[in-house]
């Protein structure tokens, strides 16, 4: 399972892809879903749903805010995760 | 041809500038516009280009570093950023016209800081009058001019003192002096590509402690549903697509000064303008305009005193010498030293010049003056 972590510019999702990955936490950037998006194109890291909150953490701690984060419902649409 | 204008822009780069120019506009799209391959090598360019900058000049994260074309773009931004139509400026005696234009454009006082003539302590003494008060300070930290090293990091600890946000011209000090964002605390640092740096003409970065007003409005590639610039830094300021393949460029320059030593290229520089002033010094009829050496980097004006400087910078590259004669974009640095009426002739170098260049450069001067003053 995955879940996905917006951000508000691609070089702020590009700044958390590194981060995660030099955590330890392996994360794939992505152009952010349509439908998790309410100003158009955003950027986002997908990761491991079992990593999530250990890289929320890590991103805290450098400072580097993200937005909303997603998972899939199962039917192709989005959930918001709240952690 | 012995390349001396490299304050204008440095000729002689190193040879992976060239080769990832050559592959960025083969394999490189634009960054956010798309995930597809290209796109994502162009945009991982992008972003590699502003980590290496975010390591050689100590700032804390990576989005601090905005691309511009050039640093007169940069010192444009900030102006526009900080700047109202009749706010006191002060500003140092040696400012270029990318500080003066944008300035007067905005509608700007000027308040100008000269002090004793290449005197850093009588520039701060002056200075510490002036900044009280004052919208804002924009300083260049090297004069294009001359060459003269200005007190930047003192200057920085002035303004903090007063609250007083400050700019900075890197123009001539980014990759040839060190450059410490943190340490100088400016609000912009204005830095060209092209120059110390080593990268392509048409590439320049903007050096942010905050945010600032774009200069341009356009697509970014993201929050497109809002007519507004993204509130974040790079993307506000970043609109329409980028230079990428300058920016490949512009990496490895930064690559390669920071792998070689700011202070190992500054070393290298002094030791071939001191070979170089020595040898002008003894030239008759060429008035040497000498910068205390402690104070100086790799610029050297002079002012031939039988011929006309353009006469002189024609000559010499006709022999194979490119220097430049004339004001140098910056008549204010010209009042503050007395050189307005006739300019100078500048020679500028670069850590790929040698010293067997510096001597040939000093005889075929001297040749060129010698003949000129029989005729």
């Amino acid at each position: 399972m995955s879940v996905i972590i917006l951000f508000r510019s691609l070089t702020y999702a590009q700044r958390g892809v590194r981060v995660l990955g030099g955590g330890g936490i392996p994360a794939t950037l992505i152009k952010a879903p349509a439908e998790t998006t309410t100003r158009g194109c955003a950027y986002a890291a997908v990761l491991s749903r079992r990593k999530l909150r250990e890289a929320v953490e890590l991103l805290d701690s450098v400072s580097l805010p993200h937005g909303l984060i997603f998972e899939p419902d199962g039917s192709g649409g989005y959930t918001e995760v709240r952690l | 041809m012995i390349y001396l204008d490299s304050a204008a822009t440095t000729l002689l780069k190193p040879p992976s500038v060239a080769k990832a120019v050559e592959k960025a506009i083969r394999t490189c799209a634009s960054p956010g516009r798309g995930v597809h391959p290209p796109a994502m090598r162009a945009a991982d360019c992008a972003y590699a280009c502003r980590e290496e900058a975010t390591r050689l000049f100590g700032l804390d994260a990576p989005e601090r570093v905005t691309f511009t074309m050039n640093a007169t773009h940069g010192l444009n931004i900030a102006v526009r950023s900080l700047v109202q139509p009749g706010m006191r400026v002060v500003i140092s005696g040696y400012e270029h016209n990318a500080v003066v234009r944008p300035l007067v454009n905005v509608g700007a006082r000027l308040d100008v800081c000269v002090g004793e003539r290449f005197n850093p302590d009588s520039f701060l003494s002056e200075l510490k009058e002036k900044i009280p008060g004052a919208g804002a300070v924009v300083c260049t930290h090297v004069s294009n001019v001359f060459g003269f090293r200005l007190p930047v990091e003192e200057v920085g600890a002035l303004c903090r003192e007063n609250g007083v946000p400050l700019v900075i011209d890197a123009a001539q000090s980014a990759g040839h002096v060190p450059v410490d964002f943190s340490a100088l605390g400016a609000e912009f640092v204005a830095v060209p590509g092209h120059k110390g740096l080593m990268g392509p003409q048409g590439t320049g970065l903007l050096l942010c402690r905050n945010s600032a007003q774009p200069l341009l409005y356009g697509g970014t590639g993201n929050m497109s549903d809002s007519t507004a610039m993204p509130e974040d830094l790079p993307e506000r300021l970043e609109a329409g697509t980028q230079n990428v393949c300058g920016i490949a460029g512009l990496r490895e320059g930064i690559r390669f000064v920071r792998e070689t030593g700011v202070s190992r290229i500054a070393g290298r520089e002094a030791e071939l303008t001191q070979r170089l002033h020595r040898g002008l010094k003894l030239i008759p009829d060429l008035n040497v305009i000498s910068v205390p050496e402690k104070h100086r980097t790799g610029v050297i004006s002079v002012i031939p005193l039988s011929m006309s400087g353009e006469d002189l910078a024609a000559a010499l590259g006709e022999a194979g010498v490119a220097v430049r004669a004339g004001l140098h974009c910056a008549p204010l640095a010209h009042k503050t030293a007395g050189t307005v009426s006739t300019g100078t002739v500048r020679y500028s170098v670069c850590a790929f010049n040698t010293p067997e260049e510096m001597e040939k450069a000093v005889r075929i001067t001297e040749k060129i003056l010698k003949n000129r003053y029989k005729t």
